[in-house]
């Protein structure tokens, strides 16, 4: 399933998140799976609202960590086609 | 399968009401590990099966009821219930989270936990004198004191506990990774088993404290505790060709933990909860993966 940066996506109805420091776990509810992922990681899903495209995330991120932004764009964009893909992520 | 399916005629059935038959007048205490549990309405064949089971922590009566957690046994019939062909199945129970409470369906069980504003729990059962071999007492007491740790900084886990010179090292990991093999290596080199299947973990004064739970697994089903110990150590476990301690991130010991500490892993509600609770005791405490040979020796890479 294909994205572009201009995909709007929003967590799964049953995916729960909760910020742990500088870390993030997600619980697929439905298979009782656990993902710990990192402070950027965490930090993009939380921005993903199901209103706000992934290009507008990651200029937001942008201004917070000191990367390539060109970079950090395709880095999002597959990050999302993966957990699109787990059903983490839903496209709206 | 919509909830209770599996385990009731009509999944309508579960009680609406916090009350029913009891099964009798008598009451058991357990203590141990923040309780004490109380257990009332019981009749004079479960008091005495129960009674046996966790002989040497069945107390006095409860005399402080603002500390005791509180559970009410009430009879149902037979028929309520599916039967069950345990031929190849893995014991499971069906659990609904909410907000403030949760729901259990078992096989000739079911349970509702009140969470807020105190811990309190209702069962049903059809179980007279099985109540303890067919596991539905034992199984919701470990689901009590999961939440019970919870709300006191501490968690349940899927673990082999072993212990030495006051000092507790827990090695968790999913069936099949070697908690069994790995307590009877370590009470072959002189250490304490404390339960090869689960442990909990409390926080008192700042200092995380291991206690074997009394339930299943192949070691630790006595009733009698071994004590509290200062946990040292958490390792996820692995069976190797040598013994070795590989460092593994922040990120992935909060997942193994997170993966083997049952009941409140997949709630909703209160897995955050849980998460920080994890995450504190990882911070706390030595970790990472533990590779142990089948010939022994691995406790020589625990430190105190």
């Amino acid at each position: 399933m294909a994205i572009t940066s201009s995909s709007v996506l929003q967590l799964n109805t049953d995916i729960r998140q909760t910020r742990v420091a500088n870390e993030g776990v997600i619980l697929r509810q439905n298979d009782g799976e656990i993902l710990v992922v990192n402070d950027v990681a965490i930090h993009f899903l939380e921005m993903l609202d199901g209103k706000t495209s992934i290009d507008t995330v990651a200029t937001a991120l942008l201004e917070e960590y000191e990367v390539d932004s060109r970079v950090l764009l395709a880095d999002l964009t597959a990050y999302a086609e993966e957990l699109l893909n787990q059903g983490v992520l839903t496209e709206t | 399968m919509q909830f209770a399916d599996e385990f009731l005629q009509n999944a309508d059935d579960f009680p609406r009401q916090l009350s029913g038959t009891p099964w009798g007048s008598k009451t058991v205490t357990i203590d141990f590990l923040s309780g004490p549990y109380v257990f009332d309405g019981l009749n004079q064949t479960q008091t005495e099966v129960i009674t046996e089971r966790f002989s040497g922590l069945v107390g006095a009566d409860c005399t402080d009821a603002s500390a005791a957690i509180h559970t009410h046994i009430y009879t149902l019939p037979e028929a309520t219930f599916k039967s069950i062909d345990t031929q190849g199945w893995e014991y499971h129970m069906d659990f609904d989270y909410q907000q403030t409470y949760i729901r259990i369906v078992g096989m000739r069980f079911m349970a509702y936990i009140r969470l807020e504003p105190t811990l309190e729990a209702w069962m049903w059962t059809a179980d007279d004198a099985r109540l303890i071999s067919n596991s539905a007492f034992e199984n919701l007491f470990r689901v009590i004191v999961a939440y019970k740790l919870l709300s006191e900084g501490g968690m349940v886990l899927h673990s082999a506990g072993l212990a030495k010179n006051g000092h507790a090292w827990l090695f968790i990991g999913r069936s099949g990774a070697g908690k069994s093999t790995i307590s009877k290596l370590g009470e072959n080199a002189g250490m304490t088993i404390l339960s090869d299947d689960m442990n909990a973990v409390i926080l008192k004064d700042g200092v995380y404290l291991s206690e074997q739970l009394p339930f299943a697994g192949e070691y630790g089903q006595t009733a009698v505790t071994q004590g509290k110990f200062s946990v040292q150590g958490v390792y996820y476990l692995q069976k190797s060709e040598q013994n070795k301690i590989t460092e593994t991130s922040s990120a992935r010991r909060l997942a193994e933990l997170m993966v083997c500490s049952p009941f409140i892993n997949t709630d909703p509600y209160r897995y955050a909860a849980l998460a920080n609770n994890l995450a504190a005791l990882r911070d706390s405490v030595n970790g990472g993966t533990l590779g142990f040979s089948l010939g022994g020796g691995f406790q020589s890479l625990l430190a105190e």
